[in-house]
């Protein structure tokens, strides 16, 4: 038996903020020297200084504060029992001009080698080749000369700065990768293991999305199943300053077997997973394979340069209860994922905003009844951290809840009250049944619930606008207006709810004798974004959209599960009925007129469809129809005028999209236009030769038809 | 002699618009080829799709349609007189499952040569790595097999693909290289002009920032002077879809100078100069000079293969006149900031498809200046009219017709028609700034609205008091304390960006005419950087023309037009403009007066913070480093200052991620979008970064130099 421990953390950084990551930096170490008796401690990318700093990268000063931070990690390991852990931390550095993102190996003290990454991540929400140069220095290894202040620590001058393997004094070797080369045809990690590699460490900042956990534990069970060896996966936490969150969920693999994954969504600023593992079973795993080592072998001509880490020996004798493989995981719904993400995110960002709570406007319909369950999933969460948590991250639940709301809260109703304001802002348009939806939501979900009437302010607009312009009065279609002013009068009585909205969530706390702010929340789906169903700095424009990035069919799963799961019997009304904007007044018979799908001219399932196609599979009008007019059992003609139909809205209405609101990144068919979905904000909405392209598609399909 | 006539083409495409693109790209070689009579025609990068379709790259569309397009100018070169130009034409290719940026060297027909891009533009507003990869082939050049719709007009199987250099008939050689390449320290046209190239062409997308033509000429001219040779350089024109106005400017210069230069800013769509040359003065200026002769022979053992353009000879016989060097003077500052954004406003109406814009005018140096530019923008409208012909006129004049509903007078008329203004008063108002913005909407040419808002105001109080069963909260000048005091005046500012998308809606309506308009906002750099704005008030609009821009630059602007366009008003608005103060909103910490009653920050000041931060990328420490030398001030107040500008940067650094749209003026804008990329959520103690000025200040305070700090 060659037994060892290794361990692998998130921690829930925050971009920019050097004294909170250094304190949670140094209690991971803590942690997993004292609680998980680890030799190894593998920290995510660009841990120091946080992952989004984004253009803050490119100044001086966060590579010079990420040294100072990287000395007091430095001045802890020279004593016992830090002294003998083997860590790696994320941080950028320049050499000879040019800025690397990169892992620093620290022991005893000293910097082993700081190991630049090979490829960067740019596609999707990752723009890293913006600040950082890969690095093509092959299996050249140079010397780094250490800022002064840090040769002083450290006792080095220069320090090996390249792609090397680290040897102990107990012959083993370990290599590190980060987070994008894992995700390439042939990864970094392949040619370590093959070059005798026994563990590999990686430095990750990959933020969650929809199912894909799943997709990244794949790639690390094939990092190891065809060469043996260990693979430790850390990646960040949390919300640390962009509209991403990451989700955590350190992974120790062996021999393609996983040993400990760590949590995807829980409030724990500090989350250290470990396994203790038998070292030999690595070699024992590879040695009967041919293949892999004749493909070992060729490698011999281009290997790494190998470097001692003096002192350090990684087996700990005496260990003997290993760690035993995972069976199964405990893989949560996709409906679990859209509720924790979003309200891990949630909390995040209230307790470093520096808010008292939030303010929804809360409509009855779909969206924000969602917005007002996932403050209730926040609150859960919360609670359960309370009881849950010990020590550190305990203590870190504990000071932000007293600093938000100057109390423990008594329980889960009385928290969520106290976090999440909402109110039904009513016009002549709304109805009784939305009015009572809403009150029943905020009833279930236990926040505070406040009925407005905006009627008033709408008419005190539209009159202010006669008096202005001295023109007659501009009215509905129903009432004898035209579709201009009918939209006009619509948009009056969306945009008032955000005033309002602001209003309260400045003087809440007024109303309440105290200081500070709430956040107001909106809540627009996908499909509104996309198809411009929405009105330009209505109550769509807000701090934060916690579902913008969500399709309204994933929503309506949600709301049932929700209902399901919390007991929120008006969850499932709210998802049953009809969407509707409600902005129109009523006809005669008080039946709805005004549903969104009419409005739209499409349905909520088939802009879903369009929406992946064109994000996920990248389909501009001509290749979405040739993918969907060519599928059996629909009408290439209707599917043709739909798909037009489509990129009209969207062309008309990607401007709106220039000015949404920050939301959460949930899913690859985001549409947001700051970070992820990149777009010009002015089309020609006719589309001619693409739309001319369809036809003539849609002729030859015909042709072939009758043929 | 061994004359040729060559040419470059400023073009105002559209992302994505294929058809239009297509439509000015033919007509921009047709008149190469039948005005200038060129033999070669250069158009800028990506022209074919456009250059802002972003991650419309992504789509198969996207390279479909350029195919398509490209296939429309195969056909028209396949008879004469367009059978005898080379034109070199920017779209995206696929090959072998990697997208590339190219130019796609086309001649009588034919596909001569695919060149993919080498070095790509990633920073700034460049973001080329997502969509492309940069060829590292070398000098390799593959076979690429062209789509069968091409084959069967081009006659062609396959193209060749790579970096190589092109062979006219009678001998000379002809390279390319992309604008990213020639900015890098060792552009890649040194190293064609060393291996012989007679002439190297640049396609090229560089957007418009102030003060900044001057470097692109510097550029142009050094690519040539060491080793001589010919260099043609071709931009893009206009707004195409996004935040940067592309400024024309396409040159064509010979052994380190400048023979000619397509305007910079102008209404037209397609732009076009030529030059006559002699061929001959490449080698004469060349040969002579041993060093580069040394070095063009030491390229020999890794040299370009060659192509032959088969049936292609450059030199034409019957010209009489060679183009002289023309000296280059770039415009004054005041014209850069009034004709960019004038010109970007112009592509963004027309193409929009609305029928005017409406802007909230307040008498201040914002609105005004926004309004000014619109005024500006129909000058240049109302001149490009009368000196365009053909078929830059005729589009002009549909434009016009179809924005403005006849064709006006002069260009105060086309203002009065498409600009609509709005004074909406509150009780907060003053007299003098409704009649000075009345005098600003009559003299710069606005239909004028004023009105108070003050009852909207009311309803909001009331609806709140309604629901909180609170007491009225009060203005502090009635005894409001802070919070009161601010959230009513969010809601004012607030309700008059309801009521400007009202008008913008309703205006036309009232006036018989189908449309909408545009909604201005006016917002300078320094408000929008420190957050001197409210989220969601009339700083959120459709477009703002002013909001990279200083109010430093915005005070030249008006002294400027002043003068230049006979608006006496805008003194008076300068007059009435405090140059010292930005008032600011929130709690305490957010203002910027001290317990002493002394101002923190000055404009002037915060203008110089804001290049720090931006274009010398300075955290705080770097910054208050970087002033100690440059501020004769006690390192002490210099430290306030830096901390005061971070916390309030800080703090309202999430503004920014909803901030409307600006046209790309100056580069230290805050553009979140696409240029300025921060996170909006920070700490906004920045407690280690403030700690270390701390020790810094000690260090000096102790008598050491800042050196001991490193």
């Amino acid at each position: 038996m060659e037994p060892t421990i290794v361990s692998a953390v998130a921690c829930n950084q925050f971009a920019l903020d050097f004294d909170g990551n250094r304190d949670r930096i140094i209690e991971s170490i803590r942690q997993a020297k004292l609680t998980h008796r680890a030799k190894i401690r593998c920290g995510s990318e660009l841990e120091i200084p946080g992952y989004s700093c984004e253009d803050h990268l490119l100044e001086p000063d966060t590579i010079y504060h990420s040294w100072q931070v990287m000395g007091d990690v430095l001045k802890l390991t020279r004593d016992a029992p830090y002294n003998d852990i083997l860590c790696l931390l994320g941080m950028p550095i320049n050499h000879r001009g040019v800025v690397y993102n990169c892992g620093v190996f620290v022991f005893g003290g000293k910097i082993v080698l700081i190991k630049p990454k090979l490829m960067m991540a740019d596609d999707g929400n990752y723009r890293e080749s913006r600040w950082f140069t890969p690095w093509k220095g092959g299996t050249v290894v140079m010397d780094f000369a250490l800022p002064s202040f840090i040769a002083e620590i450290a006792g080095q001058s220069t320090v090996p700065f390249g792609n090397a393997i680290l040897r102990t004094e107990d012959g083993y070797l370990i290599g590190a990768e980060y987070c994008e080369e894992l995700w390439c045809p042939v990864p970094s990690s392949t040619s370590l293991f093959l070059q005798g590699a026994h563990i590999i460490l990686n430095i990750s900042g990959s933020h969650f999305h929809l199912r894909k956990l799943i997709k990244r534990r794949e790639l690390i069970r094939t990092a190891t199943i065809k060469t043996g060896g260990i693979y430790v996966y850390a990646n960040c936490r949390g919300c640390d300053g962009s509209r991403l969150y990451f989700d955590g969920a350190c992974m120790i693999a062996m021999n393609g077997n996983f040993l400990g994954v760590s949590s995807q969504f829980q409030l724990k600023d500090i989350d250290v997973v470990s396994a203790a593992v038998d070292m030999a079973e690595v070699d024992s795993y590879r040695g009967p394979v041919p293949c892999r080592s004749m493909q070992a072998r060729e490698s011999v001509h281009s290997t790494y340069p190998v470097i001692n880490i003096p002192g350090f020996r990684l087996t700990i004798p005496g260990l003997t209860k290993m760690t035993r493989p995972m069976i199964q995981f405990n893989d949560l719904r996709m409906e679990e994922e859209i509720a924790y993400a979003p309200a891990c995110y949630m909390w995040d960002f209230l307790r470093r905003s520096g808010a008292r709570g939030f303010f929804l406007p809360l409509s009855g319909g779909s969206d924000s009844t969602a917005v007002t369950a996932l403050a209730g999933v926040m609150c859960d969460l919360i609670m359960k951290a309370l009881e849950e948590e010990k020590g550190y991250n305990l203590k870190v639940i504990k000071d932000d809840l007293i600093r938000i709301l100057g109390e423990i809260p008594k329980s889960r109703r009385d928290l969520s009250y106290k976090l999440m304001h909402a109110a039904y802002m009513y016009t002549e348009n709304s109805t009784e049944e939305t009015r009572s939806r809403a009150r029943r939501v905020a009833d279930d979900v236990g926040v505070h619930f406040s009925e407005i009437n905006i009627n008033e302010i709408v008419s005190t607009f539209v009159r202010t606008f006669q008096r202005i312009s001295g023109g007659s009065e501009p009215k509905f279609v129903i009432n004898g207006g035209n579709r201009t002013t009918d939209l006009a009068l619509q948009n009056i009585q969306a945009r008032t709810r955000m005033i309002m909205s602001y209003c309260m969530g400045q003087l809440y706390s007024w109303t309440e004798r105290n200081n500070g702010y709430l956040l107001v929340l909106g809540a627009a789906n996908i499909e509104e974004g996309l198809t411009g169903y929405m009105t330009k700095y209505d109550c769509s424009s807000a701090d934060l959209n916690p579902i913008g990035g969500i399709s309204k069919v994933d929503l309506k799963r949600f709301l049932l599960w929700a209902a399901e799961k919390y007991n929120y019997e008006s969850l499932k009304d709210v998802a049953f009925a009809p969407p509707t904007a409600e902005l129109q007044p009523l006809a005669k018979d008080q039946e709805l007129v005004q549903t969104d799908e009419a409005d739209l001219g499409l349905s909520y399932r088939e802009l879903g469809i369009f929406a992946r196609y064109r994000k996920c599979n990248h389909c501009g009008p001509l290749f979405m129809f040739k993918r969907l007019g060519m599928q059996s059992g629909v009408d290439p003609v209707e599917i043709a005028q739909k798909i037009k139909r489509f990129h009209a809205l969207y062309g008309r209405n990607r401007h709106k999209l220039s000015v949404v609101t920050p939301s959460i990144h949930i899913d690859s068919y985001s549409a947001d236009d700051n970070r992820y979905d990149l777009r010009p904000i002015l089309y020609n909405p006719s589309w001619p030769l693409q739309f001319e392209a369809i036809d003539e598609e849609l002729k030859n399909l015909q042709l072939s038809n009758t043929l | 002699m061994e004359p040729t006539i060559l040419s470059v083409c400023s073009i105002n495409q559209l992302a994505m618009d294929f058809r239009g693109n297509r439509d000015r790209i033919i007509e921009s070689i047709v008149q190469a080829k039948r005005v200038h009579r060129a033999k070669i025609r250069v158009g800028p990068e990506l022209e074919i799709p456009g250059f802002s379709c972003e991650d419309h790259f992504l789509e198969q569309d996207t390279v479909y349609h350029s195919w398509q397009v490209l296939g429309d100018i195969l056909r028209t070169t396949l008879i004469p007189p367009y059978n005898d130009i080379l034109c070199l034409i920017g779209m995206p290719v696929i090959h072998r499952g990697v997208i590339y940026n190219c130019g796609v060297f086309v001649h009588a027909g034919k596909v001569v040569l695919i060149k993919p891009k080498l070095i790509l533009g990633d920073d700034g507003n460049y973001r080329e790595t997502r969509w492309f990869t940069p060829w590292k082939g070398g000098t390799i050049v593959m076979d690429f097999t062209l789509p069968d719709f091409i084959t069967s007009i081009s006659g062609q199987p396959t193209a060749p693909f790579g970096n190589a250099i092109l062979r006219t008939e009678d001998g000379f050689f002809i390279g390319a290289e992309s604008f990213d390449e020639l900015q890098s320290p060792i552009p890649s046209s040194t190293d064609l002009f060393l291996q012989g190239a007679h002439i190297v062409l640049n396609l090229s997308a560089s957007h418009f920032s102030l003060r900044n033509l001057h470097d692109k000429c510097y550029l142009v001219t050094s690519a040539t002077v060491k080793t001589g040779g010919i260099y043609l350089y071709a931009n893009l024109r206009g707004c195409d879809g996004n935040r940067l106005y592309f400024d024309g400017s396409s040159m064509i210069a010979m052994n380190g100078s400048i023979l000619a230069m397509t305007p910079q800013f102008s209404v037209n769509e397609v732009d076009i100069v030529s030059a006559t040359l002699d061929l001959s003065e490449v080698d004469s200026y060349r040969t002579p000079v041993p060093s580069r002769s040394v070095q063009a022979q030491e390229t020999i053992q890794n040299t370009y293969p060659i192509i032959d353009i088969a049936g292609f000879s450059l030199l034409v016989r019957d010209v009489r006149t060679l183009t002289p060097k023309m000296e280059f003077k770039e415009k004054a500052v005041e014209k850069q900031i009034a004709y960019a954004p004038a010109c970007y406003l112009w592509d963004y109406l027309r193409r929009s498809g609305s029928i005017g814009y409406f802007l909230g005018l307040s008498g201040g140096l914002d609105s005004t200046s926004a309004l000014l530019i619109v005024r500006i923008m129909s000058e240049l409208v109302m001149k490009g009219l009368k000196k365009s012909i053909g078929y830059n006129y005729e589009l002009l004049l549909s434009d016009i017709k179809r924005i403005a509903g006849e064709v006006p007078k002069d260009a105060k008329d086309l203002a009065s028609r498409i600009m609509h203004t709005a004074f909406l008063a509150t009780k907060s108002s003053t007299e003098d700034s409704k009649l000075r913005a009345e005098k600003v909407a009559q003299q710069v040419g606005a239909h004028h609205f004023s009105d108070s808002i003050d009852e909207v105001c009311e309803r909001f109080k009331e609806a709140f008091m309604g629901v909180t069963n609170c007491p009225e909260p009060k203005q502090s000048t009635d005894g409001g304390s802070f919070q009161e005091d601010i959230s009513l005046k969010n809601i004012q500012s607030r309700s008059r960006m309801v009521l400007s998308y009202l008008m913008a809606q309703l205006v036309p309506w009232t006036l018989g005419r189908n449309g909408f308009l545009l909604v201005l906002s006016a917002a300078n750099l320094e408000k929008l950087l420190t957050g001197d704005i409210t989220k969601y008030d009339n700083s959120s609009g459709d477009i703002n023309p002013i909001g990279t821009v200083s109010k430093l630059e915005l005070r030249k602007l008006l002294k400027w037009a002043a003068i230049k366009f006979d608006l006496p008003v805008l003194n008076e608005v300068l007059d009435s403009s405090p140059t010292q103060e930005i008032q600011h909103l929130g709690d305490q910490e957010n203002q910027l007066i001290s317990e002493h009653g002394e101002l923190e920050l000055t404009y002037e000041e915060i203008a110089h913070l804001a290049k720090l931060r931006t274009i010398d990328h300075c955290g705080p420490v770097y910054m208050f480093r970087r002033l100690l030398s440059e501020w004769p001030i006690p390192p002490e107040k210099i430290a306030n200052k830096v901390k005061k500008f971070f916390i309030l940067y800080g703090r309202n650094r999430h503004k920014m991620t909803v901030i409307t749209p600006s046209v790309h003026i100056e580069d230290q804008s805050v553009d979140d979008n696409r240029y300025d990329l921060r996170p909006f959520l920070y700490n906004t103690k920045w407690s280690a970064q403030f700690r270390m000025i701390d020790e810094i200040l000690e260090t000096l305070k102790s008598g050491r130099s800042v050196l001991d700090w490193l």
